[in-house]
């Protein structure tokens, strides 16, 4: 073979490598979705199959071109739905993908490779298909993106014979698709056209054209199909040779062979003459002919046999099969045959619109080459800015000279940038391969298994990928294998029956973390150990002693496998080994953790050498640090005037009070040493104390702001103020633990590149690597863990606070904020009701009011309910805050609103006019201001009073509450203890039981709660369910610890299911009523009468 | 060998030429928190990180004499293991332990000069400013005593436990 076509064939390969890459994944989805798969990748499925076939043909690989052409059959079935995409049929074409890709990999010796198995099946399924028709199925040709040209009909003479025999057939008559119709026309023939066709994109195709009838509609026929063509193309030539219109009417044949130019593909050819793909064929431009068109000059048509270059620089015809034949293409020295100039780069964009990883085309490139490009290119960065700043001088010299710099700028960051990637590769390209390993093994095993990939977008270093296969290929076998158990055995265990595997990738504290997860049986830790004591591993004394951490961690050590029977899948005693030395090799680490039964997760921890990360460069003291994004939860900005507020002292540490949270704080100076902007007072105290001192001073200071009526919060914002300094937070997260790092100032975010810390600052447990920043300066990337640790920050100590030195705060957070539906009366009153109290709200027509026996009805969803205009039951309409009078009011609104209670059995809706807002705030209820029956109290919310109706009462005024429902209790004599965390519902169960005779106390929660049941003489305890620091069940749980062990227990919540009411039972409660339900409330409380008295 | 040479107060110092890689006016460089005190820091040379030891106090000069320089500093970078072994193989495995890309700050810059290796002697004991076991060996030159400095030592990296 000449060196030209070794390099061809070299091209063949890694296009055909490029196709096999797509096929794969392709087919996967393929035998997931079946028939519902997407046209679009069946069709590219069938270009991939199709192209390898065409070129393979070119050179003659006969083997490849019958596995791939058997391949394209069946996908050409499968495309046309005449073929269900059935299991079968997807597994013959893995196999005989996994042939190919064999065949592909040694080119030289496919023809050895012995595929017939492969064929037959396929073979098999097609001879059995459901539709016998031949699949011949358009071909994908190769694209020209050029537009289409006038058309220019060059007539030359026609060469011999009608369709179906091409030319160069007999002279290698390889035909493997002897039907193919093809146009006898020999491109040699037509070297002007071909050059102009080549300038302008065109292709060729031969296209037998059907006469039928007389002369006139013979020529009406052929007259039709110029036409057509004319837009896209031209009509070269005939065969036999006739461009006359009279003459095709004179032709006698009953079909004429068309020779085409034209820029469409053939699929789009087909579809614009309407006719059958059989019927066209593509022919291909012989390589001579591609030489030609720079060689010619355009005026002269030199005969054909002026170009006959490369002997056999014949490239891949991704035309039809009729022009594919290896025979076909093999050209002689004279006689260049069809062929096609470019390599099918683009895998018919036509087709392949949007969606697809299209193949890129690729250069290789020696890693350190792009070291030296990065270091440049960073110091292309540096110069660039020296530049801009020298600028800023001669620019008033040379004002042309700016834009130039400006210009440089941009395009040095955008070689930066380039560089940076270039080195980087998505760990994808690794993630990618396990579907169909995981497919295989779970077949091969008889195991149904999902795995989920995320996080495939996760840069790593290309070494750190490189390294990366192996290890994580050893692992997903080993799932496959050990990890998930048989489907029945899974359904057994309760588990659905395909394990479940998940493959992740992520950041984490500056490594990148590669997580295989299994719900599968996870690993026997003391299983492990006898089998290490088997091999003689470890002794039995220190299998007595081992931790089960330590007994996992035996998995990898060599030569120990887990598999019970050695399979070919795994069990030989090598993998997780070999998985830990070479991870350790790329400087990471393997961690393990797994539960019987439950399942197992690895977790690779890489390092980032070179990898980018987002990053907060921030500042402390005099010096800048990058803070990775990773584990940072968020920012807090924090005025010194309102440190006092937010900063507060735990165990000596400072904490800061972040919604409720404590959160430990670390100030990043003071761990690391470096002299402080911040306290303005930068003494040489120990910061804690200082941090201290300077909150009581500060309270002070906020209690001289408040008792002035000022708020605390200053509305100045001058940094250089050193009253008015300003600090920030970084909320860090690690390993779940959450704490504060003070720093001076957040300067900016940016994309670091992380350079390994330099041996010499090895021990320093701050720093994870180093980094250099957009201005050229290098700067440190600080290690949570490392300044955690460093730090020496106690989390036990801050979570015993927040438990208990915060409980105070919580509550008075907790139990004031309610959500509130505010509503608007007919009169203008603004009356608030709270959340839980409402079943729902409807609008209403006020056509659908109704006057029954003189009271308001509502004919609401097939029922009725009877209306309560809550003013009017108050009596509160004449509050001079009426806007228009009721009942003019009344028929001007269009529509109404209608607030129906959560109260159980009662049909009855409070008419408003409308709804203003529903609100979640604070409220300070004030009982005295306006007095009314029915009314708790009014509270001041936006300005405005709301009037916050006691729904219950109110329901009873209106004499809806059948009070005949309503059971006697006498509670005289007895005292009651209410507790529930939203004062409306405690003042209202409070009422009940006051209503009944009861003495009632409240607390506010499950701890006040205990506390009172320890002091004082109770009867009864209700209690709501659901409260913040002790809910209902927990002082369930701690009542008997009490001197009130025996105290009847009522539960009342807003959301009563027989899940709680069993829970209720459980804990210790006589029962539990829904909260506001006063006949329910009663009856149970009456039914323990007799025990209290 | 050839030596590339330096002042750092009154001492005259030299560095076997091919550990050297560039010299560099002094620039600003970020110091690391934490750090040993004769580590001024790290710099950006090129997309390199490079660490740079102060050598007057890594050679335990007393705060007037390290903060008395009125003198624009040099740096002295030096080339990494791997980079001498590329050239001198034997060299690198003998004098050449560090792996990271190091500077010296230095601070005047001399000649090169061309040693004889056999006029190569032990550091006298009276030597002042600099410890024996800093010192590679001395060379007479000129009535000036050429100090040819052990930058492994120096860098606090003994050639034989690494």
């Amino acid at each position: 073979m000449s060196e030209e076509d070794d390099e061809l064939l070299g091209m063949f390969v890694q296009e055909a490598a490029e196709h096999l890459e797509t096929i794969e994944p392709d087919l996967l989805t393929l035998e997931e979705n079946g028939d519902d798969t997407e046209p679009e990748i069946i069709n590219r499925l069938f270009r991939g199959v199709h192209s390898i076939k065409g070129s393979a043909g070119f050179f003659g690989l006969t083997s490849i071109t019958k596995l791939s052409h058997t391949m394209e059959n069946l996908l050409g079935k499968v495309r046309e739905k005449t073929m269900p995409a059935s299991p079968a049929v997807t597994d013959s074409l893995l196999s005989g993908l996994d042939k190919l890709q064999t065949m592909i990999n040694d080119v030289a010796a496919s023809d050895s490779v012995d595929a017939t198995e492969q064929i037959a099946v396929i073979q098999a399924i097609l001879d059995g298909g459901p539709d016998a028709k031949p699949a011949e199925a358009p071909p994908a040709a190769d694209t020209a993106e050029a537009a289409p040209d006038a058309p220019e009909p060059t007539p030359e003479p026609a060469v011999t014979e009608p369709p179906s025999s091409p030319p160069a057939a007999e002279a290698a008559p390889d035909a493997d698709t002897a039907s193919a119709p093809s146009g006898s026309f020999d491109l040699t023939q037509y070297p002007q056209v071909v050059a102009d066709a080549q300038t302008h994109g065109r292709k060729f195709f031969s296209f037998l054209l059907d006469l039928p009838g007389e002369g006139a509609e013979k020529k009406e026929s052929f007259t039709r199909i110029r036409a057509l063509l004319s837009s896209v193309g031209s009509l070269v030539d005939t065969d036999p040779h006739m461009l006359d219109d009279q003459a095709v009417a004179n032709y006698t044949g009953s079909s004429l062979s068309l020779l085409i130019a034209t820029v469409l593909e053939d699929d789009l050819l087909i579809s614009l003459l309407q006719t059958q793909e059989s019927k066209v064929s593509k022919i291909a431009i012989p390589a001579g002919m591609e030489k030609a068109k720079t060689e010619i000059p355009a005026a002269t048509p030199p005969p054909a046999s002026s170009a006959p270059e490369g002997e056999t620089v014949a490239d891949m015809p991704a035309g039809d099969e009729g022009v594919r034949k290896p025979g076909l293409i093999k050209p002689s020295i004279q006689a260049v045959s069809s062929t096609e100039s470019s390599k099918s780069k683009k895998p018919a964009p036509s087709g392949a619109k949007g969606s697809h990883p299209t193949v890129e085309e690729t250069l290789r490139v020696s890693v350190s080459l792009l070291d030296e490009l990065i270091n440049n290119a960073g110091e292309l960065v540096l110069a660039r800015n020296q530049l801009s700043r020298a600028a800023v001088e001669v620019q008033t010299q040379f004002p042309h000279f700016g834009p130039l710099v400006q210009n440089l700028d941009s395009i040095t960051s955008r070689i930066q940038e380039k560089v940076m990637q270039a080195r980087m590769q998505p760990v994808s390209i690794v993630f990618n391969k396990f579907p169909r390993i995981v497919r295989d093994l779970a077949r091969k095993l008889g195991k149904k298994i999902d795995l989920e990939l995320r996080g495939g977008e996760v840069d790593l270093d290309k070494s750190v990928i490189e390294h990366l296969s192996d290890p994580l290929t050893h692992m997903i076998r080993n799932v496959a294998d050990h990890a998930i158990e048989m489907p029945e055995e899974r359904i057994q265990a309760g588990k659905i029956d395909a394990g479940q595997v998940e493959l992740a990738a992520y950041h984490e504290n500056g490594m990148v973390n590669i997580a295989l997860a299994d719900d599968g049986a996870g690993i026997d830790a003391e299983r492990i150990k006898l089998k290490a004591l088997e091999k003689g591993q470890i002794t039995e004394r220190e299998a007595d002693i081992m931790s089960e951490e330590d007994a996992l961690d035996l998995i990898f050590a060599p030569g120990l496998s887990m598999a019970k029977k050695v399979s070919d899948v795994s069990g030989r005693g090598v993998g997780m080994d070999v998985v830990r030395t070479n991870i350790e090799k790329l400087g990471g680490t393997v961690q393990i953790q797994s539960k019987v039964g439950k399942g197992t997760t690895i977790i690779l921890k890489l390092p980032l050498t070179l990898a980018i990360i987002p990053a907060m460069i921030v500042s402390s003291g005099k010096q800048r640090f990058a803070i990775p994004e990773i584990g940072l939860v968020e920012i807090v900005r924090i005025a010194e005037s309102d440190r006092a507020n937010q900063i507060e002292t735990v165990g000596n540490a400072p904490v800061l009070r972040l919604r409720n949270m404590l959160l430990p704080l670390v100030d990043l100076a003071e761990v690391l040493g470096v002299q402080r902007v911040w306290p303005h007072d930068s003494t040489q105290i120990d910061q804690r104390e200082r941090l201290s001192d300077r909150r009581a001073a500060m309270k002070k200071a906020a209690k001289a702001k408040n008792a002035d009526g000022t708020t605390g919060r200053d509305s100045t914002d001058d940094r250089r103020d050193p009253n008015n300094l300003v600090a920030y937070v970084m909320v860090l997260n690690v390993g779940g633990n959450e704490f504060g790092m003070v720093v001076d100032e957040v300067l900016d975010s940016e994309e670091i590149v992380v350079k390994p810390l330099p041996s010499f600052f090895k021990d320093n447990l701050c720093f994870s690597a180093t980094t250099i920043l957009g201005d050229g300066s290098v700067s440190l990337i600080i290690d949570y863990a490392g300044l955690m640790e460093q730090a020496n920050i106690n989390f036990s100590n801050v979570e015993k606070a927040t438990r208990s030195d915060l409980d105070q705060e919580r509550r008075a957070a907790l139990r004031e904020k309610q959500n509130i539906i505010l509503l608007e009366t007919d009169t203008g009153l603004i009356m608030g009701i709270v959340h839980s109290m409402v079943r729902r709200v409807e609008k209403i027509s006020p056509s659908l009011l109704d006057n029954i026996g003189g009271l308001p009805y509502v004919r609401y969803d097939g029922k009725t309910f009877r209306a309560i205009y809550p003013d009017q039951v108050m009596g509160l309409e004449g509050m001079g805050l009426s806007i228009r009078e009721t009942e003019e009011g009344e028929e001007e609104e269009e529509n109404l609103c209608m607030v129906v209670p959560n109260i159980p059995n009662i049909q009855a809706g409070l008419i408003f006019s409308r709804i203003l807002d529903t609100r979640e705030t604070h409220v300070d209820l004030d009982c005295r201001a306006i007095q009314s029956e029915g009314l708790f109290g009014s509270a001041q919310i936006d300005d405005r009073v709301v009037l916050f109706p006691d729904v219950n009462h109110l329901l009873e005024m209106a004499g809806i509450t059948d009070s005949g429902r309503m059971p006697s209790v006498d509670g005289t004599g007895y005292r009651a203890l209410v507790v529930d965390d939203t004062p409306f519902i405690r003042v209202l169960t409070s009422n009940y039981l006051q209503s009944a005779g009861f003495e009632v106390e409240q607390a506010e929660d499950g701890h006040q709660a205990i506390a009172m049941l320890n002091k004082g003489e109770y009867d009864l305890l209700v209690t709501d369910l659901n409260m913040p620091i002790m809910d209902g069940f927990e002082l369930a749980l701690e009542v008997p610890t009490t001197a009130h062990a025996e105290i009847p227990i009522i539960g009342t919540t807003s959301s009563i299911s027989s899940e709680i009411q069993q829970r209720c039972n459980r804990a210790g409660f006589v029962s539990c009523v829904p909260t506001i339900d006063k006949a329910r409330l009663l009856s149970i409380i009456a039914t323990l009468q007799p025990r209290d008295g | 060998m050839l030596v590339s040479t330096f002042t750092l107060g009154e001492l005259y110092l030299g560095i076997d030429i091919i550990l050297v890689r560039e010299i560099n006016r002094s620039m600003e460089c970020t110091p690391v928190p934490g750090s040993q005190d004769y580590i001024r820091g790290m710099l950006n040379i090129r997309g390199r990180v490079i660490s740079l030891f102060d050598l007057k106090r890594r050679l335990g000069w007393s705060e007037d004499e390290v903060s008395d320089s009125t003198i624009k500093q040099y740096n002295v970078i030096m080339k990494t293991r791997a980079e001498v072994m590329k050239i001198n193989p034997e060299l690198a495995t003998a004098r050449c332990p560090w792996e990271d890309p190091v500077g010296l700050a230095v601070d005047q810059l001399g000649d090169v000069r061309e040693i004889v290796d056999d006029n190569i002697l032990p550091p006298p004991a009276n030597l002042r400013g600099i410890a024996a076991d800093f010192v590679h060996g001395v060379v007479e030159f000129e009535q000036n005593l050429l100090i040819i400095i052990d930058v492994a030592m120096v860098l606090g990296l003994d050639k034989h436990n690494q």
